[in-house]
């Protein structure tokens, strides 16, 4: 409930005034069927004049009784006059002031129509606009911090998944937020009105009708729990038969090898079972409450409604009354029952409310120091102390006690089994994440004491799949460094080898990139990446497996470009590929996050067993793209 | 010609309707019953202010009482009795219907599953049941109800009043007019929405799964703008929805608002001119509001049939999908198998005219080790395929112990057969069971032997649980070796005289890969194995290696046999990766 304090303060108060007037909105719609219910209670009473005509007083009155009942079938307009009732005090109206007063009502009648259209006008637009204006705001905020977190709330969070998920949520405030606040309001005032009509009406009825209401309000809950459960039950019942035919379709390779059909046919079936009665069970539990509600709701109507009338003939209450009583008291059940929902609903909100601040008050932890130093020049020295590295402290290392140095302009190599570290070693280069233990340095600074800006400026990454980004390809070669010159994006095309190709498409530079690069070939999207990577012109490039998913013809080609662009800079290159390996000044090898061997691809093979396997296996597993391809017979 | 094919497609299923149809008529009728109680109220009403209220003939009251609250009560037994009927039926039906789906599914070959997809098979088998289910008996309910209720109230204003009557059958096209009027903009506009929506939802995914590079390159502010963007834009789009939604809303109150006052003040005016009585105008309100309220339904009511008949029809695919793989009628039980495996001249293409094995002639002995080596697409996975009978050659034959595969019981074949997919499919269920799904009468000692074999059972002896820890969604996650090795144990644990093993072509850490090794010497034992390798110790260790290229085998012998051809495709080629790695090395060294 905190979390509802924070949201309603942080979102819903800036929009409080249109939300008072929504409110307010709500509550004169709600009086609309009282309204309504007195327009015809005045013009039965005050026009028509239909009075009863059997009206238990005097004996003389008795007496025309049957003479007046007569007359009414035939014609029932002589009823109207009421001449023998001397008491009365209203005079009786003739005919053309009856029509006067009815065109009137009739105007009347069009005015408030036309007014609650318009108020309803406003009522819907309203709640849409604030509704939308606050899921507006989350998002954004939601997004502002996605960006300002570190990357280990990435891994922990399945990449960004459950954060998709949860500005999808969001989407689910916009229309219960302001719909449950509202309607509330709606609903509470139209019962408060509704009580007090009815208790204007007559006291006493009114409280015969209260009886009622009780009952209707219980037997809805009483129903709405089981048929809440039967509902779950029947969901996780549908939810984990479908998990598991799931799993069979997918895995119906090992279902016919083992042939396991029979078997699984009889599983399912017993299943469906399940499904079917539960299913049934929730049906029934539903028309049950659905008739039980109708059954409490009509038997009391028509009790009241006959008490109702009891009181007309015993001249308590007017005909109109009668009529506007019985109006009044079936529009009361229905807001009953919407109450007594608006908890659940809110319930509902709740979690998705606490999940989004969860991610607000989200620990940023890597953030410039108040002295961050701008790096100017970088000679590209790289230099790890003592780097280890865990997601959290309940978790296993997944670096241990680093230590080495690249030279400036050198090549290292990373390489060793999946799993080995080696995607975190980089990151932990770009500050993506702190090391758990010991200092990175780049030249001789910390990297935490370099402006993060600063550090990712000088270096550049090209990530194992490249990730484009819809838009031209400019916006894409320039989403590293904003106001590069067209040249620059030229020049850093033309060292990808990107240029060439670039110029030959009908819209050159300003064609589109289509969703996640589709339209491009593997290589293209490659070379595009290194373009995106040069244009900020690292000193430090880093290379995440950038070759892996090429085959092995364009890997030959990117090959000579991506040598022509390393001359010079200092490079990591991230692979799993000895082939690759080789070409680097040194080659680092990880096995479980610890450096197990350092040197070049002979030493190595020498003395590093996780190298010499590595060298050996490759001799098959790359044997599909390589030692069987036409391409490597260049 | 759409329509006659859509009939033809309902009769199809028919045959699932028809055991419930007696009591489909019963639900048929009771909603007739149903339906027309619930027109009563208004004319009870009537009787009673015009009659005793106004008309002072009390003695009726009583009668009126009793009446009044029998009716509430007779309909809301018949309620219940007709809902049980109804979902009693439906959900009778789609537990059918998927029943026969998934047997069905069960005998259709791997050729549907490979067009089909995960995706489709499952939306066919789950949602699309449903919708069939929901428009057979719950819409046919409500159209049957929505009908009635249209035409009685109809019948009733103009009986009442038919001056008034008539007016209120010209006021139904304004209030369809208002729906339609609005129903385009509406849904145009919130299909722009959706569309900006997922350019949102498109840009964000692409952010997230970017979101390394775009903190390499220090664009969060950069992002935060576009975002704001993209998401004030559909907002923007939203608002207009909002307008058209709150006009249409609008639009409703004011027509039936048009309508109400009209009724109500004519009425009222009859009643002075004496042509009315009050009763009868207060019917006639609630009749012209019962009569409208259908309307809307039966109008959508052609979008509704065209949704169930894509359903239909998405089902059907499924239920007429050719099954090629079916046991003979003299299919015999292949008898314990030894594990002499030959295939003799075999062909087999996936399309007409595109042969993926081309005259593959082979013939391995019992206990021999196969290793199938060549590059991807060359149809290594298809043979074995082929030998589990997943698909049936095009021409020549596959016999085992001297049967030919098609002539034998499928089920006798596929459980002699050992299989271990290289992505190993394991269930989210404990680890004993999955182990024991291709023989779920196995003893623990057989089971921890099996383990055993596949150097899994100290692993699992690790886990929280042992056997009984749960794998996948709510349980532990395993490394590809350790499915590998699961995967294994489970093939072991059916003793199958004739193995096929996909090996994964990940590298994996140190120890997995030795484990993994030593797993495939010990269930290799025994056993005529046939491996799609990946590993050079597989391959080394093979008493035969097939070389295959597009669809044919090139060559075929042991590794040093291989070797010794000259120019051989394998020598040549393994020569060539060989040199090839350590002359670079030689090159990078100096």
């Amino acid at each position: 409930m905190n979390s509802m304090k924070r949201f309603i303060k942080i979102y819903i108060k800036p929009y409080w005034f249109r939300m008072l007037m929504v409110m307010l909105m709500a509550g004169t719609t709600s009086s609309y069927s009282f309204l309504l219910g007195y327009i015809s209670k005045f013009t039965i009473d005050e026009v028509l004049q239909l009075k009863t005509a059997g009206q238990v007083a005097t004996d003389a009155r008795m007496k025309t009784l049957s003479q007046v009942e007569k007359l009414s079938r035939r014609d029932p307009q002589n009823t109207l006059p009421h001449s023998w009732n001397d008491e009365d005090v209203q005079p009786p109206k003739s005919r053309t002031e009856k029509i006067q007063w009815l065109w009137w009502i009739f105007i009347l009648y069009l005015v408030v129509r036309t007014l609650f259209a318009i108020i309803n006008w406003f009522y819907n637009y309203n709640i849409s606009f604030v509704g939308q204006r606050i899921v507006f705001r989350i998002r954004l905020d939601l997004h502002q911090k996605i960006q300002k977190l570190q990357m280990t709330f990435f891994d922990k969070q399945q990449t960004g998944k459950i954060m998709s998920r949860i500005l999808d949520d969001v989407g689910l405030l916009q229309s219960e937020v302001t719909t449950t606040f509202v309607e509330t309001t709606r609903h509470v005032a139209r019962i408060l009105i509704g009580i007090i009509v009815l208790l204007s009406i007559d006291v006493q009825l009114a409280l015969m009708a209260f009886l009622a209401l009780p009952l209707y309000v219980l037997t809805y809950k009483g129903f709405q729990k089981a048929i809440a459960t039967t509902f779950s039950r029947y969901r996780e019942a549908y939810a984990d038969t479908y998990g598991i035919l799931e799993e069979r379709v997918k895995g119906i390779r090992v279902v016919l090898s083992f042939a396991r059909e029979r078997r699984e046919f009889r599983q399912f079936f017993k299943r469906l079972g399940g499904i079917f009665r539960l299913g049934l069970k929730s049906n029934m539990l539903s028309v049950g409450l659905s008739a039980t509600c109708a059954l409490v709701s009509g038997v009391a109507s028509a009790i009241i409604f006959y008490l109702g009338a009891l009181q007309v003939r015993g001249g308590a209450m007017s005909v109109g009354d009668l009529i506007y009583f019985n109006m009044s008291m079936g529009s009361l059940f229905q807001p009953l029952v919407a109450l007594t929902n608006v908890n659940a609903v809110i319930q509902q909100m709740a979690v998705v409310i606490s999940r989004v601040f969860e991610v607000l008050d989200e620990d940023v932890r890597i953030e410039d120091r108040e002295d961050a130093v701008n790096l100017k020049n970088v000679h590209g020295r790289v230099r790890f102390t003592g780097v280890s590295f865990r997601y959290n402290e309940t978790a296993d290392y997944v670096l241990r006690d680093l230590d080495f140095t690249v030279k400036p302009g050198t090549s290292v190599a990373v390489v060793g089994p999946s799993g080995a570290g080696k995607s975190t070693l980089v990151s932990l280069l770009m500050r993506l994440y702190e090391p758990t233990e010991g200092k990175i340095f780049l030249d001789d600074y910390n990297i935490q004491d370099i402006k993060i800006s600063s550090l990712r400026n000088h270096l550049s990454m090209v990530p194992q799949e490249p990730v484009l980004f819809s838009g031209t390809i400019v916006d894409n070669i320039r989403y590293g460094q904003e106001g590069t010159t067209a040249e620059q994006v030229m020049s850093a095309a033309k060292s990808a080898e990107l240029h060439d190709f670039i110029m030959s498409l009908p819209e050159k530079y300003e064609a589109r990139v289509g969703e996640r690069g589709s339209n491009l070939s593997g290589g293209q999207k490659q070379r595009l990446a290194f373009a995106m990577a040069l244009v900020t012109d690292p000193s430090i490039l880093i290379l995440d497996d950038t070759t892996s998913a090429l085959d092995a013809k364009t890997e030959a080609k990117i090959q000579v470009t991506l040598d022509r662009i390393m001359e010079g800079r200092t490079s990591l290159v991230i692979t799993h590929r000895i082939s690759t390996a080789m070409r680097a000044d040194r080659i680092l090898v990880l096995d479980n996050g610890r450096m197990v061997g350092w040197g070049k691809h002979l030493e190595l093979l020498d003395r590093c067993d996780v190298y010499r396997r590595l060298h050996a296996q490759q001799q098959n597993t790359d044997q599909d793209t390589e030692l069987f391809s036409e391409e490597t017979n260049l | 010609m759409d329509k006659d094919g859509n009939l033809a497609n309902l009769k199809k299923l028919l045959p699932f309707v028809k055991p419930y149809v007696p009591r489909l008529i019963g639900g048929v009728i009771v909603t007739v019953v149903l339906t027309v109680l619930g027109m009563t109220p208004p004319l009870i009403m009537k009787y009673i202010v015009d009659e005793v209220v106004i008309g002072g003939n009390w003695s009726l009251l009583e009668m009126l009482l009793v009446i009044s609250i029998s009716i509430p009560i007779l309909s809301a037994g018949l309620r219940v009795i007709n809902t049980f009927t109804i979902s009693y039926v439906s959900h009778r039906l789609i537990m059918d219907l998927r029943r026969t789906l998934y047997g069905r599914l069960l005998q259709l070959p791997m050729r549907f599953y490979d067009e089909m997809g995960t995706g489709k098979v499952m939306s066919r088998l789950m949602s699309d049941v449903a919708t069939v289910r929901s428009m057979v008996t719950m819409r046919v309910l409500s159209i049957i109800t929505d009908f009635i209720t249209f035409w009685v109230a109809m019948f009733m204003c103009l009986v009442l009043n038919w001056k008034m009557g008539l007016i209120l059958i010209l006021l139904l096209p304004l209030y369809l007019f208002n729906y339609f009027g609005w129903q385009g903009p509406i849904r145009e506009s919130v299909r722009a929405w959706r569309t900006k929506m997922d350019r949102v939802s498109v840009g964000l995914q692409e952010r997230l799964s970017g979101v390394a590079l775009v903190k390499a390159y220090g664009r969060e502010k950069k992002e935060n703008r576009a975002f704001t963007e993209e998401t004030h834009e559909s907002l923007s789009q939203a608002m207009i929805t909002a307008v058209y939604r709150a006009g249409y809303n609008s639009g409703v109150w004011a027509v039936s608002g048009l309508r109400n006052t009209i009724i109500f003040c004519m009425g009222c005016y009859f009643v002075i001119i004496g042509d009315m009585t009050y009763g009868a105008v207060m019917a006639f309100l609630s009749f012209a509001q019962r009569m409208f309220e259908p309307v809307l339904n039966l109008t959508q009511m052609a979008m509704q049939l065209q949704t169930m008949m894509v359903s239909v029809e998405r089902i059907l695919e499924v239920l007429e999908f050719p099954i090629d793989i079916a046991d003979k009628k003299d299919a015999v039980t292949l008898p314990h198998v030894k594990g002499h495996v030959k295939f003799e001249d075999v062909v087999f293409e996936y399309k007409a005219g595109e042969p993926v094995i081309k005259g593959v002639d082979l013939e391995v002995q019992p206990g021999q080790a196969v290793a199938l080596v060549g590059h991807t697409g060359c149809g290594k996975t298809t043979l074995t395929s082929l030998l589990m009978r997943f698909f049936d050659v095009k021409s020549g034959a596959i016999k085992i112990d001297g049967y030919d595969i098609r002539d034998v019981k499928v089920r006798s074949l596929r459980t002699q057969i050992g299989q271990v997919l290289q992505d190993s499919v394991l269930f989210n269920v404990s680890i004993r069971e999955n182990l024991l799904y291709g023989r779920p009468d196995a003893t623990e000692a057989d089971l921890i032997e099996a383990a055993r074999v596949a150097e899994i059972h100290e692993f699992i002896m690790r886990t929280s649980a042992g056997y009984d820890t749960m794998l996948g969604d709510e349980g532990i996650k395993l490394s590809v070796g350790e499915k590998q090795r699961l995967a294994i144990a489970r093939a072991v644990l059916t003793d199958p005289a004739i193995l096929i093993l996909d090996e994964a072509t990940s590298s994996l850490d140190s120890l997995s890969e030795a484990l993994i090794q030593k797993a495939m010497a010990n269930v290799l034992k025994g056993r005529t194995s046939f491996a799609i390798a990946h590993r050079l110790s597989t391959i080394v260790n093979a008493d035969i290696i097939v070389v295959m290229d597009q669809g044919e085998i090139v060559e075929l012998g042991n590794h040093e046999t291989l070797l010794e051809i000259p120019d051989g495709k394998y020598r040549q080629l393994y020569e060539q990766q060989f040199a090839g790695s350590v002359s670079e090395g030689i090159e990078a060294a100096d």
